[in-house]
C-alpha cells in the first residue's frame, strides 16, 4: 500500500506538468520557436509570476529537513542560524545581481561577466562551475526525495531518485523558461498551502510545552541522546559559528546558479527583480527553516531520537518521527511536499543548464551562423544528457552521507567567492589570477577538511578557508596591480 | 537561556509571518493564474 501511495505522487505530479505544459503551450504558441520566447519568456516577467518563483527555486529538500537537523544539533538556535546564514548570501546574490544588471545590460550571467572582465579561461572555468553546481543541485535533491520515500514507503531509491531527475529534464526540455515559471506558480501555492498545514498538524500533536521540555532534557540530561548544555541558548557560539558557515556555503552555490541570473533578466524591470527576489529569497523564505526546525527537530528532540549510526541525519530525523507518530495521511502530505519542493529545485537548475547552452555557448564555441531553431535544438539536447547525467550519479548515492556531499560542495564552491567579488569590487585587471584563487582555495580547503581529525570543525574551517584564502589571494594581487579596469566597455557586450 | 512562552511566540509568530505574506503575494499570482487559463493567446 505504502509503495503505491509512492508511485501515485510521481504520477500525480507528472499529470500536473503535462497539464501546464499544455496550458502554456496552447497560451503561448510560440513559446519554442524563438530564445526569446524559450530561453528569456518574452523578457517582460512581473511580480506575480517571478516571486513566487523565486521562492520555489530557493527552497530546496534540504532547507526542510536540514534546518531540522541544524535544530537537532544546535538547539534552539539552529533554525535562525540556518536562516540567517542562507538570507545573507541570498543578499549578496541580489547585489551582484543589480550590479551585473547596471554594469552590462545585456549580459546575463556571471559567466558573461567574466569573460569581459577577466579572461575567456576564466568565463570558461565558471561556466564549467555553473554546470556542477547544478548537478549537484539536483543530485542532491534527486537523492533527499528517494531517501524519505524510502524511508517512508519503503519505495525504490533507485528508481525515484531516477525518474525525478528525469521527469524534471523533460518538462524543462519541453516548455522551456515560461513553462517552468508557470509550474513554479502553482508549485508556490502548494508548496505553501502544504506547509501551513504540516506544520499546524504537528504542533497540534506536540504543543509546545512538550517542545520546550525536549529541549529542557537536551540541554540539562547528560544522559539525553542529544545533550547539548546550549540547547536554549538563543544566541550560542555554536549555532552563530554555523550561521557564518551557512553564508559561505550558501554563497558560493548561489552565486553559480545560472538559472537565478536568468530569472533576473526577464524580470519586467528592475525594480520588478529586486522586489521579486527580497520577496521570494528573503521575507517569505526566511520563516519556512524556522518553522521546519520545530515542526520536525525539536519534536525529534522531545522523543530523544539516537541517531548514533544512522547515515543520513536530516533524512532520518523527519521520516522517524513521522513513522513512529503520523498516521499515513501526514506522512503522504510530507512525502509529497518534500518531492514538489525537490522537482521544482531540479527543473529550476536544469533550465539555467537549457539557458546558458542555448543562448550564446553554440554561437561563440561551436557555430557562430548558428539559427534560433539550431540553438533551441542545442540546449534541449544538453539539458537532456545532463538530466540523464544527474539521474545516473543520483541512483548511486544510496549509500551516501548528503551531509559529506554537502560539506564537499560547500568547500569547493566557496573558493569561487573571491573571484566573484574582485569581479565587482577591486577595480583591477586580474586576468587569469581569478583562476589561481580558485584552485588555491579549493586545494586548502579540502586538506584543511581532510587533516582537520575533529568532525565537529574541519567542515567549517575547510568552508571558511576555501572561501577566504582566494579573497586574500585576489585582495593582495589587487594591491600589486596597477592596471585599472575600464567598466565602461561592459556597456554594450552581452548576449548572443 | 530562553522560556516556554518565548518558545511559542518564536514559533507561532513565524507561522503568521509565513501565512501573511502568503496571502500577500497570493494574489498577484492568483492573477498571473488566471491569465493563463483565460483562453487568449498571447
Amino acid at each position: 500500500m505504502g509503495n503505491l501511495l509512492g508511485y501515485a505522487i510521481l504520477v500525480l505530479y507528472s499529470i500536473l506538468l503535462g497539464t501546464i505544459a499544455y496550458l502554456v503551450l496552447k497560451k503561448y504558441p510560440v513559446n519554442g520557436k524563438t530564445t526569446d520566447e524559450f530561453v528569456l519568456a518574452g523578457k517582460n516577467v512581473p511580480f506575480g509570476l517571478l516571486a513566487p518563483s523565486v521562492f520555489v527555486s530557493w527552497i530546496w529538500v534540504t532547507t526542510i529537513v536540514g534546518s531540522a537537523e541544524a535544530g537537532v544539533i544546535y538547539g534552539i538556535s539552529g533554525g535562525w542560524a540556518y536562516s540567517i546564514g542562507a538570507i545573507i548570501a541570498f543578499g549578496i546574490l541580489i547585489v551582484i545581481l543589480v550590479k551585473i544588471r547596471r554594469l552590462m545590460p545585456e549580459g546575463v550571467t556571471f559567466m558573461d561577466f567574466a569573460g569581459v572582465r577577466f579572461s575567456t579561461l576564466v568565463k570558461d572555468a565558471y561556466f564549467m562551475l555553473a554546470i556542477l553546481v547544478v548537478i549537484y543541485l539536483s543530485v542532491e535533491q534527486a537523492a533527499g526525495i528517494a531517501l524519505v520515500f524510502h524511508g517512508l514507503f519503503d519505495i525504490s531509491f533507485k528508481k525515484i531518485a531516477f525518474f525525478t531527475v528525469m521527469i524534471a529534464g523533460a518538462y524543462v526540455i519541453t516548455v522551456g523558461m515560461r513553462g517552468v515559471l508557470y509550474n513554479e506558480l502553482i508549485n508556490f501555492f502548494l508548496i505553501s498551502l502544504g506547509f501551513i498545514i504540516f506544520a499546524v498538524v504537528i504542533v497540534n500533536k506536540f504543543d509546545m510545552a512538550t517542545l520546550f521540555d525536549g529541549l529542557k532534557d537536551v540541554q540539562s540530561n547528560p544522559k539525553n541522546n542529544n545533550y547539548n548544555p546550549d540547547a536554549l541558548h538563543l544566541l550560542s557560539k555554536s549555532g552563530i559559528m554555523y550561521a557564518l558557515s551557512a553564508v559561505v556555503i550558501a554563497l558560493g552555490q548561489i552565486c553559480l546558479d545560472p538559472a537565478y541570473y536568468f530569472k533576473a533578466h526577464i524580470a519586467k524591470d528592475e525594480k520588478t527583480m529586486i522586489r521579486s527576489f527580497v520577496f521570494g529569497g528573503i521575507a517569505f523564505w526566511t520563516p519556512v527553516a524556522i518553522i521546519s526546525s520545530f515542526v520536525i527537530g525539536y519534536v525529534a528532540l522531545s522523543k530523544d531520537i539516537n541517531l548514533e549510526s544512522v547515515i543520513n541525519r536530516s533524512i532520518a530525523i523527519s521520516t522517524s518521527i513521522l513513522q513512529t507518530d503520523f498516521g499515513p495521511g501526514i506522512q503522504l502530505l510530507f512525502a509529497a511536499l518534500v518531492f514538489i519542493i525537490g522537482i521544482t529545485s531540479i527543473i529550476h537548475g536544469l533550465i539555467g543548464i537549457q539557458s546558458i547552452f542555448t543562448m550564446g555557448y553554440y554561437k561563440d564555441k561551436i557555430k557562430p551562423e548558428a539559427t534560433e531553431a539550431e540553438q533551441i535544438k542545442f540546449g534541449r539536447t544538453v539539458t537532456f544528457l545532463v538530466a540523464t547525467l544527474c539521474a545516473l550519479v543520483a541512483i548511486s548515492l544510496e549509500k551516501v552521507s548528503l551531509l559529506t556531499i554537502d560539506t564537499f560542495s560547500g568547500i569547493f564552491f566557496a573558493a569561487t567567492c573571491g573571484g566573484i567579488f574582485a569581479g565587482f569590487w577591486s577595480g583591477k585587471i586580474l586576468g587569469n589570477k581569478v583562476l589561481v584563487s580558485i584552485v588555491i582555495g579549493i586545494l586548502a580547503g579540502i586538506a584543511a577538511w581532510i587533516k582537520i581529525e575533529d568532525t565537529n570543525i574541519d567542515w567549517l574551517y575547510g568552508s571558511v578557508i576555501s572561501f577566504g584564502l582566494p579573497i586574500l589571494f585576489l585582495g593582495l594581487m589587487s594591491l600589486l596591480t596597477s592596471k585599472k579596469f575600464n567598466f565602461a566597455k561592459l556597456i554594450h557586450l552581452g548576449l548572443k | 537561556m530562553i522560556t516556554e512562552r518565548f518558545m511559542e511566540i518564536y514559533f507561532w509568530g513565524c507561522l503568521v509571518w509565513f501565512a501573511g505574506l502568503f496571502v500577500v503575494l497570493a494574489i498577484p499570482a492568483a492573477r498571473e493564474v488566471k491569465k493563463l487559463l483565460s483562453a487568449k493567446k498571447d
